[in-house]
């Protein structure tokens, strides 16, 4: 299916501007962080996800012990 | 003519909107996706090609929005059948479905009809996570002026489905993904299926097993396996919720003496508290061992497999819960 089949190329353009990561970039870069500072931000958070996937993949699946205590006090 | 004609579940359904859709052409289709996408499950395959965009309508993500339209329709003298993508987004829309759709006619003292039906599906059982695979039939039981059917097999999808699109009334028709590929004889010429007419898909006489949509084919298994045992298990399905066929229900339990009820809801408020209240109040005397029920526990559907299997209701448990009150 053609993801433009229901907006234009200028529509679609226009809302990637919006984008809020890009804005917040541009701002955090304007109230004087550095490029170097905010790659090391984008660096620390992909290293957290890896870090959680590798815990993911090692762990045994949830009791359903510990899958009551994230429901009931 | 009637041949061995075997199709799947959602391929019944997709059938009954097109010949309905033939027959009728104030019938209108409205949903998310459903058009050009086709239904994220495909339910309404071809319907956009054949009908054209102006019967076959994609909505914005907006259900209230969507079964509200539909309401305005229908009271101009349209038949809309509304497809909401997931039986969890029935919150979405529960201003326009339960505190108008079903209420147009009494409002009016009679002078208008709403004749909207509402197909969603439901997921328990799939690993969608729990918002996404929530089943509360009971809720739209307490909502009088809503007919609910629950298909358990392509037979009756389609004449369920029919019957609805057909009626005057508003219709919640439930849909269980898990289905959408079984396979069953329906047969090439028009029929329908009655609202509040329960189904006897098996015959017993021990107990009887009144089993609701996706949990009738476990009965079936289960009963295959207790025959084995020597135990003869009944199961009856009641199709529809409203009207309930109260009658066949009743019958069975006098009948047999022993009622389990296994339902893929929330045990709490379910729908089979509602039977056994019934059968409390006109069946009690005939009641030769507790009523017993058998549906998820009173928690969010988990999403990690081993946990789901633990929570759904399977065959297995049916077996060792008949067990126990038959012997």
């Amino acid at each position: 299916m053609d993801p433009l089949a229901g907006r234009t190329k200028d529509e679609l353009e226009e809302w990637m501007g919006k984008d809020p990561l890009k804005i917040l970039e541009k701002k955090l870069l304007h109230d004087g962080l550095t490029k170097a500072e905010l790659m090391k931000i984008d660096e620390g958070i992909n290293e957290k996800i890896l870090d959680a996937v590798e815990f993911a993949k090692k762990s045994d699946y949830p009791t359903w012990n510990l899958m009551l205590k994230s429901f009931t006090n | 003519m009637a041949g061995n004609r075997e199709i799947t579940y959602s391929k019944a359904i997709n059938e009954a909107l097109r010949e309905e859709m033939e027959r009728d052409e104030n019938i209108i289709l409205m949903g998310e996706d459903i058009a050009v996408f086709e239904g994220v499950y495909k339910i309404t395959r071809g319907l956009l090609d054949r009908f054209g965009p102006e019967r076959v309508r994609d909505t914005p993500i907006s259900e209230n929005a969507i079964v509200g339209a539909a309401i305005g329709a229908s009271l101009l003298g349209l038949r809309p059948v509304v497809e909401i993508m997931y039986m969890d987004f029935l919150n979405e829309c529960a201003d326009q479905l339960v505190n108008h759709l079903p209420k147009m006619r009494f409002m009016s003292g009679g002078k208008l009809e709403a004749p909207v039906t509402v197909r969603c599906q439901y997921s328990v059982g799939r690993n969608t996570g729990a918002q996404h695979t929530q089943f509360f039939p009971a809720f739209y039981m307490n909502v009088p002026g809503l007919n609910i059917a629950l298909p358990s097999t392509p037979y009756d999808a389609k004449g369920l489905l029919k019957s609805a699109i057909r009626s005057g009334a508003p219709s919640l028709f439930l849909e269980c993904a898990k289905l959408y590929n079984l396979k069953g004889h329906v047969p090439d010429e028009d029929y329908t299926v009655p609202f509040g007419s329960a189904k006897k898909i098996v015959e017993g006489e021990d107990v009887v097993v009144m089993a609701l949509s996706l949990t009738v084919p476990m009965a079936v298994s289960a009963s295959e396996k207790l025959r084995k045992k020597g135990i003869s298990v009944m199961v009856l399905d009641p199709r529809t919720l409203s009207p309930l066929d109260k009658d066949s229900i009743l019958d069975a339990v006098k009948k047999t003496g022993r009622l389990v009820i296994t339902e893929p809801d929330c045990k709490t408020g379910g729908v089979g508290a509602e039977i056994s209240a019934i059968v409390a109040e006109e069946a009690i005397d005939y009641l030769d061992a507790p009523v017993i029920r058998i549906a998820t526990p009173d928690i969010p559907s988990p999403f990690s497999p081993p946990l789901l299997d633990r929570y759904m209701p399977t065959e297995e448990k049916m077996v060792e819960e008949i067990e126990k009150i038959v012997r």
